[in-house]
């Protein structure tokens, strides 16, 4: 039995359609199309319940968005884009705060001792291996003033750098990948 | 206690439903190319319960997963459907998973098959 009006129809369809907006606009409004036509179906058959069929329309928009986000991040690889879905739509917060957020501190880093090490020839004498004058650990990276600390490094540090810079990129990537998999297939066995 | 067993019994049921239902509509889509309602009253027919909400974000991911292919046709109904077609991608796909059901559905029957003997 059908109680509902062409308005609450349309409005449910400009409601879905607004909380489409983060999709391409040909697949936003292939998707609506596809909703009013089945919309449409069920009236004719008088079988129309909205709310018990759809749920509320952004929630059911977001089903969409958020497998989307995740699928296009898994797919295409995209290290920023990973982080970025991972830190706005991971279901479970203590993940984020323990696992995401800290694998992106580590990518940051990562990039950052790439630049030290593509940036070594040019500063010589500020980026290295920095040790104390009793030998022990000072600075890895750059510093703008050495002081009594001698670079152990040498030009070495260059390759190791990059190289170091460049494993540390790739694993914490893999690991926030394999998050990312999990992330959606949880999200497609809970529905 | 009849109750605790019932929900807990349909909480494992919508579990499996939830892991095997892309198998069920791929395999229908292979038996026949059909839109999202056609495809949800199929399955409904054969006592796989899916809702209407619960179809498209699958058919959505299956289509950029590049398993099924999707054609508006206008059927002079009075508006057009848009009909999901099994690919040559989502096909093999298909045949693996039909594989490895299979190979497990024996292994379970098998397993059940020791709990009945011991009842």
């Amino acid at each position: 039995m059908n109680n509902i009006s062409s308005d609450e129809v349309e409005d449910f369809l400009r409601r879905f359609r607004r909380g489409l907006a983060a999709l391409p606009a040909d697949i936003r409004e292939d998707l609506v199309s596809e909703a009013r036509s089945h919309i449409q179906d069920r009236l004719t058959q008088g079988k129309l319940d909205l709310a018990s069929a759809f749920g509320s329309p952004e929630a059911y928009a977001s089903r969409f968005l958020t497998e989307d986000a995740f699928q296009t991040a898994v797919t295409r690889d995209r290290p920023w884009q990973l982080v970025s879905v991972l830190l706005s739509k991971t279901r479970s917060s203590a993940l984020v705060v323990f696992a995401v957020l800290p694998l992106a501190v580590i990518e940051i880093m990562a990039v950052a001792l790439i630049v030290v090490g593509v940036f070594k020839p040019f500063s010589r004498d500020h980026i290295g291996l920095f040790l104390h004058a009793d030998g022990t650990f000072g600075v890895l990276g750059w510093i703008s003033n050495p002081g009594s600390m001698r670079e152990v490094l040498g030009y070495s540090a260059m390759p190791i750098f990059i190289f170091g810079g460049l494993l540390l990129f790739w694993v914490s990537n893999r690991l926030l990948l394999r998050m990312a998999r999990g992330e959606l297939a949880g999200i497609r066995h809970t529905r | 206690m009849h109750d605790i067993v019932t929900l807990h019994v349909n909480d494992w049921k919508q579990q499996l439903k939830k892991g095997t239902l892309e198998l069920a509509v791929l395999a229908l889509l292979k038996a026949k190319r059909s839109y999202g309602l056609e495809l949800l009253e199929r399955l409904n027919e054969m006592e796989i319960e899916v809702s209407d909400g619960s179809i498209y974000p699958l058919l959505s991911r299956l289509r950029v997963e590049k398993k099924v292919s999707t054609e508006w046709v206008d059927e002079d109904m009075g508006h057009a459907h848009k009909y999901y077609a099994l690919t040559p991608h989502g096909n093999r796909i298909l045949r693996g998973m039909l594989a490895a059901w299979s190979d497990y559905a024996a292994a379970i029957n098998r397993v059940a098959g020791k709990a009945d003997n011991h009842e």
